[in-house]
């Protein structure tokens, strides 16, 4: 498998046109430094992030002193675990590399993207792990890794989208209304679907399987979601 | 009579002009030759960059894609890029795995902003050499959901350590070994049910 997926990539190679069209680019292109543009919803966020950490800072200094005091042995006990949540809260023990940044759960990841991350109910398969992702503070998506290798992802941004990330063109396609939402499933396989998009209250969703499912499992994850 | 702007008689103001004029002409030319040893610079870097990397970035772009145009627009914005950033790196593996990255970014951005093209080069290339194997291949790694084929692509293609990859594609290290494993499973069964073929995967 190795050696013909490399054969097949030996395939695509930098050829001397290409390289002399991106060598007269690159003269032509402005190589002064990029200035990262700040957003003014990122400026809220930011702004949101520095003002919980202050509320656990002022929070922290009222508790400290209290745990000193006579109170009882449980309740100093209560003012430790909710400081020690705060922080953990603020910190997010998140991994962050170029704006993906992944989660430990899904509050952490609304508080990542600044909106709601929807949870799906019902899923088809054995769930084994949930993992919480962030692109750029901006997209966010919940994937369900399942038994033997099925998974489920959900993807919500702002905007009208598309975010599935998936340009495939399907056999299948049917549009579908649930509760004034009109999605758009697709799938290689009659009437079963492997994707589903769609968009609501000024976000773009998509939430795709790896193996396909009926119309009336589709609606009905939806609708847990709407 | 005098300029109204400076308050400065008008005779003064024409000497301060040309004393400008004489200065500028007496520095453009080290100018020139600055800028194009400048050129010079920029141009044997990008060419650098080309030699040692340039197959991996447009591969890398290919993967996400599925056009040489595309990927080409990818490759040159991730060499503007380093130009413009000019990082500083331990080593030269760090130096790949920073323009992988961003390679990387930039497709995702360019896939959300536009549909990826339908029709894929390298599947009418490996049929006409008819080397229905390798298109078995492609094609079925094309069907891998993103985060598998992308893995799967960085450790099969590049060689990287799960950390490796974790650190470029923004991952837990746990979560890579995960899609590695996933991604195999599913390849592996895709081609033996879809195409036939029984691969080492």
């Amino acid at each position: 498998m190795k050696q013909r997926y490399n054969e097949v990539m030996e395939h695509i190679v930098v050829t001397d046109e290409m390289r002399a069209r991106i060598l007269a680019a690159v003269q032509q292109a402005d190589l002064t430094p990029r200035k990262k543009a700040i957003r003014f919803d990122q400026i809220l966020k930011m702004a949101a992030a520095a003002a919980a950490c202050v509320a656990v800072v002022v929070v922290g200094q009222n508790a400290m002193p209290k745990m000193g005091s006579a109170a009882p042995a449980d309740t100093a006990g209560a003012y430790v675990d909710r400081a020690e949540n705060a922080s953990d809260s603020c910190e997010m023990t998140m991994q962050a590399v170029n704006g993906i940044q992944e989660c430990p759960d899904a509050l952490g990841l609304e508080q990542a993207v600044g909106f709601a991350v929807p949870q799906l109910e019902a899923l088809p398969y054995t769930l084994e792990e949930t993992v919480y992702r962030s692109y750029w503070g901006e997209m966010a998506e919940v994937e369900y890794l399942c038994a033997g290798g099925e998974e489920v992802c959900l993807r919500k941004a702002p905007g009208e989208g598309p975010v599935s990330g998936d340009y495939n063109d399907y056999a299948y396609v049917q549009q579908l209304t649930v509760n004034e939402v009109q999605a758009v499933l697709k799938g290689n396989t009659e009437s079963a679907y492997t994707l589903a998009e769609w968009q609501a209250d000024g976000y773009a969703y998509s939430l795709s399987l790896s193996s396909p499912q009926t119309a009336a499992w589709w609606e009905n994850a939806i609708q847990t979601i709407h | 009579m005098g300029c109204i702007a400076c308050k400065m008689p008008l005779r003064k103001n024409w000497l301060w002009a040309a004393l400008g004029w004489a200065k500028a002409a007496l520095q453009s030319a080290p100018q020139t030759k600055a800028s194009s040893a400048l050129r010079e610079d920029i141009n044997q870097q990008a060419e650098r960059l080309l030699n040692s990397y340039g197959n991996s970035i447009l591969r890398y772009a290919y993967t996400y894609l599925h056009s040489r145009e595309d990927a080409e627009e990818i490759l040159q914005e991730t060499l503007i890029r380093f130009l413009q950033t000019k990082p500083v790196f331990a080593n030269d593996q760090h130096e790949k795995a920073w323009l992988l990255r961003v390679a990387a970014n930039l497709s995702k951005n360019k896939l959300r902003a536009e549909k990826i093209r339908q029709t894929d080069e390298l599947n009418e290339e490996l049929a006409a050499e008819q080397r229905q194997d390798l298109a078995f291949v492609w094609e079925a790694v094309s069907k891998l959901p993103e985060r598998y084929r992308q893995a799967m692509h960085l450790f099969y293609h590049e060689g990287y350590a799960s950390r490796e990859i974790a650190h470029i594609l923004g991952r837990n290290e746990a979560t890579v070994r995960s899609d590695l494993q996933r991604g195999r499973e599913k390849l592996r069964k895709m081609l033996k049910e879809e195409y036939g073929l029984e691969a080492e995967v």
